[in-house]
């Protein structure tokens, strides 16, 4: 058995090989297959056009800009991202960004995975408990983080009563309003709300395994840890990386837990690239400034997405 | 027996298929060529967007007197009720694609004239007519943007302190007048179990508190005239030091994370001592029969409500100025305009007053001595409340930088820092000059 690693680009190697003959023979079949394509394309063109491209080309103008809410503004060059670097507020966003986006996804990594492993073990009321892990990704964020807000609130937070009660702690812990535990606590409401796409995704990539490797494997006196660093692991790789690409995108551009949990508070100490671009953008009205902030995440994610997709060509496959 | 003279039934309903669609297609495409409703589909209407009281009879009295100047006028008129915290999306929205509600609810706060100054109708005439008619405007000057009125100060919650009086009582004190009268008190109080709260954090409470505070002590984020950022001072030191103190020894550290809601709920459950706030607290209170913990006694029987306190350079306050503003892309100016003409109206005003059990003091003369004031005992220090009220710009004019700094909560942003700890004294201030320049030097107007 050996582990090899090859480019899955078959679309482009079938294009390659096919025979020349073939190609000179089907030209008129080709062309109006060519046409018919293009009419059922265009509509997914048109609405990627509309929803992805006009809004981007439109925000890269504004982070360009002075615009103001109602004015499209004037070209202004790099002046918005000079203004953001010499703020204090936007250098904290910076750091906290990054270390809600690495706390969460390491979190959700090694939570996602070990959920994974254990649903691929369950047997009874296998699809029962499947389907509840979904929960928290299918309850609208908005409400399910006014819940835990509830749970974490100043005055009567629910986990302090428990805490309390259960002579754990003698004194209120100040979960939102210290600067620190505020950072924990919305890194666990995110890891809470993703740990199901990791792991039902990663469950996927685990039933996808076939048997024999692991039989073999056993045969040849592996044990548990084994099996997982030399077959599991590498084979559940690609979608690992899919499912970290997205959680990254996903993570990094998180506004709905922030605003309800803490507003960007205390002390800025949760604000994220969203909740300040949205302070700056629709509550001052600087539009081009809030759109720099958004933007910022731009090369961030293009840099992300570019490792991922190179990581991900190169899959792991038994022979 | 029934015959078909058709003899090309299919070919026929799609040729009509395609006739009606096609002219479907057409009449479509003229309405929104031409920006119009059809003739027929053509119904007055006008529209104003406003935001939910927390007193609630205030808005369905407001819908009662916009639906009857419908009737009057033969109008038809729609109400839409938001949350507060959806206001600034809304508006900013409407503005952006430059359609949405005639007349809207503008703030809180006076920035949104600046902010808005392009689309917002100019109401000077309004004004004129207005202010006359009940006793004038409290403090006229401070509601023109740029000169302007392009808005109609509509009303604004005071800010008095809201007190338990049985725990008062209880340390056998008199209700405190000054700042430090009401640090001494709470520090006793907050050694039997009841801390003073008001919001530290990012809310609107954190920025109305610290500024009220601030101004108490001779401080100010910015001159009059506008431009110049003159928080780094003695005073404002003296303010933050005090504010330290209030922090470590009569509040909990919970208030670095309290919403505008926090201190309603910690006064209303027993715990708080006293905090800063409209009579919102007491109305819930009263409303919702809320009982002080433990007994049997109503909670609002114990509250009562005591000027703004005094600092060593005077006594002042401000709150959320809420404003009502014409959209210019609006077809129906006129109409909104007559709208708010029948509603500033002394005996319209004096209604809506009384149904908002004075929550809602307008920015009005006359309506500060609305004898719902004088109802119940607790409203008798609204009046003297809001006659010390100013815009949170104070003494600068109301800009979009002035609001700026509010909607970032760098007031708040630098007390905490200091009073956390987080900083020394001259790092917080350095980091408030630093922000509060960096805005004001990039937003003239």
């Amino acid at each position: 058995m050996t582990l090899k690693t090859a480019d899955l680009d078959l679309a482009a190697s079938v294009a390659d090989e096919a025979p020349l003959a073939v190609r000179r023979r089907r030209p008129r079949f080709v062309a109006r297959d060519t046409r018919a394509a293009w009419w059922f394309i265009a509509p997914a063109f048109l609405l990627l056009a509309f929803l992805v491209a006009y809004p981007f080309v439109l925000s890269v103008w504004f982070s360009l800009s002075d615009a103001r809410v109602g004015t499209s503004g004037s070209f202004v060059g790099l002046d918005n991202f000079e203004r953001l670097f010499s703020s204090s507020i936007f250098l904290q966003t910076l750091q906290n960004s990054f270390v809600f986006t690495a706390a969460a996804l390491t979190a959700k990594i090694v939570f996602g995975m070990a959920l994974a492993l254990l649903l691929f073990r369950i047997t009874r009321f296998k699809r029962l408990i499947r389907g509840a892990i979904l929960l928290p990704f299918i309850v609208p964020t908005a409400l399910s983080t006014l819940v835990w807000w509830w749970m974490f609130e100043p005055m009567y937070s629910v986990v302090n009563w428990t805490l309390k009660t259960l002579h754990v702690v003698e004194r209120d812990i100040p979960w939102l309003p210290d600067p620190y535990l505020a950072m924990v606590v919305v890194v666990l409401v995110n890891v809470w709300r993703g740990l199901p796409f990791f792991a039902i995704t990663l469950l996927a990539g685990l039933v996808a395994i076939p048997r024999e490797l692991y039989e073999a494997a056993e045969a040849d006196g592996a044990g548990p840890v084994r099996r997982f660093w030399h077959i599991t692991l590498p084979l559940v790789t690609p979608v690992l990386g899919v499912v970290i690409l997205f959680s990254a995108i996903f993570t990094l551009s998180d506004f709905n837990i922030v605003y309800v949990l803490t507003k960007g508070g205390p002390l800025n100490m949760t604000h994220l690239f969203a909740t300040y671009s949205f302070t700056l953008g629709l509550q001052g009205g600087e539009i081009g400034l809030g759109a720099a902030v958004s933007l910022f995440l731009f090369p961030i994610l293009l840099a992300v997405v570019f490792l991922q997709l190179r990581l991900m060509r190169r899959a792991a496959i038994y022979e | 027996m029934v015959t078909s003279t058709n003899s090309h039934p299919r070919r026929q309903r799609r040729r009509q298929f395609l006739q009606s669609a096609a002219g479907a297609a057409g009449g479509l495409g003229t309405v929104l060529a031409l920006r119009q409703a059809p003739a027929l589909a053509q119904t007055r209407e006008l529209t104003f967007l406003t935001v939910a009281s927390f007193v609630p009879d205030t808005d369905k009295e407001l819908k009662r007197q916009f639906e009857e100047w419908g009737k009057q006028n033969k109008v038809k008129v729609r109400l839409d009720i938001i949350a507060h915290l959806q206001l600034q999306t809304k508006k900013a929205a409407e503005v952006q694609a430059k359609s949405g509600h005639d007349l809207t609810a503008l703030g809180p706060g006076l920035g949104d004239a600046a902010l808005y100054y392009d689309y917002l109708v100019d109401l000077a005439d309004l004004a004129g007519d207005v202010g006359p008619k009940n006793g004038g405007w409290l403090r006229p000057d401070d509601y023109l943007i740029r000169g302007k009125w392009t808005l109609l100060p509509w009303w604004q919650p005071p800010f008095p302190m809201a007190i338990r009086t049985d725990i008062l009582k209880k340390l056998d004190e008199t209700p405190p007048d000054t700042w430090e009268d009401w640090l001494r008190v709470g520090k006793k109080a907050k050694a039997i179990g009841h801390p003073f709260g008001t919001a530290m954090g990012h809310s609107g409470d954190a920025n109305t508190t610290l500024l009220s505070i601030l101004w108490s002590y001779g401080g100010s984020y910015v001159a009059k005239d506008g431009q110049t950022v003159t928080i780094n001072s003695p005073e404002t030191r003296e303010a933050m030091e005090f504010v330290k103190r209030l922090y470590t020894e009569a509040m909990d550290p919970e208030v670095l994370a309290w919403d505008d809601a926090s201190n309603n709920r910690c006064l209303n459950a027993g715990k708080c001592f006293a905090i800063h706030n409209p009579i919102s607290a007491y109305e819930s209170a009263k409303k919702d029969q809320v009982v002080v913990p433990g007994t049997k006694q109503p909670i609002a029987e114990v509250i009562d409500h005591v000027n703004t306190p005094r600092g060593p350079k005077g006594r002042y306050a401000t709150t959320g100025f809420w404003c009502v503003g014409i959209w210019n892309f609006s077809k129906n100016v006129d109409a909104a305009k007559d709208f708010l003409r029948f509603h500033f109206q002394p005996d319209n005003q004096a209604r809506w007053v009384e149904a908002g059990h004075g929550f809602n003091m307008p920015f009005l003369n006359n309506l500060t001595n609305h004898p719902v004031y004088k109802s119940d005992p607790q409203y008798r220090n609204i009046p003297d409340v809001a006659k010390v009220t100013v815009p949170p710009s104070w003494p600068g004019p109301t800009t979009a930088a002035s609001q700026q700094v509010c909607d970032l909560y760098i007031i708040p942003d630098m007390f905490a820092q200091y009073a956390t700890g987080r900083m020394t004294l001259d790092q917080a201030i350095a980091w408030g000059e630093k922000e509060i320049s960096a805005i004001y030097s990039k937003r003239r107007g």
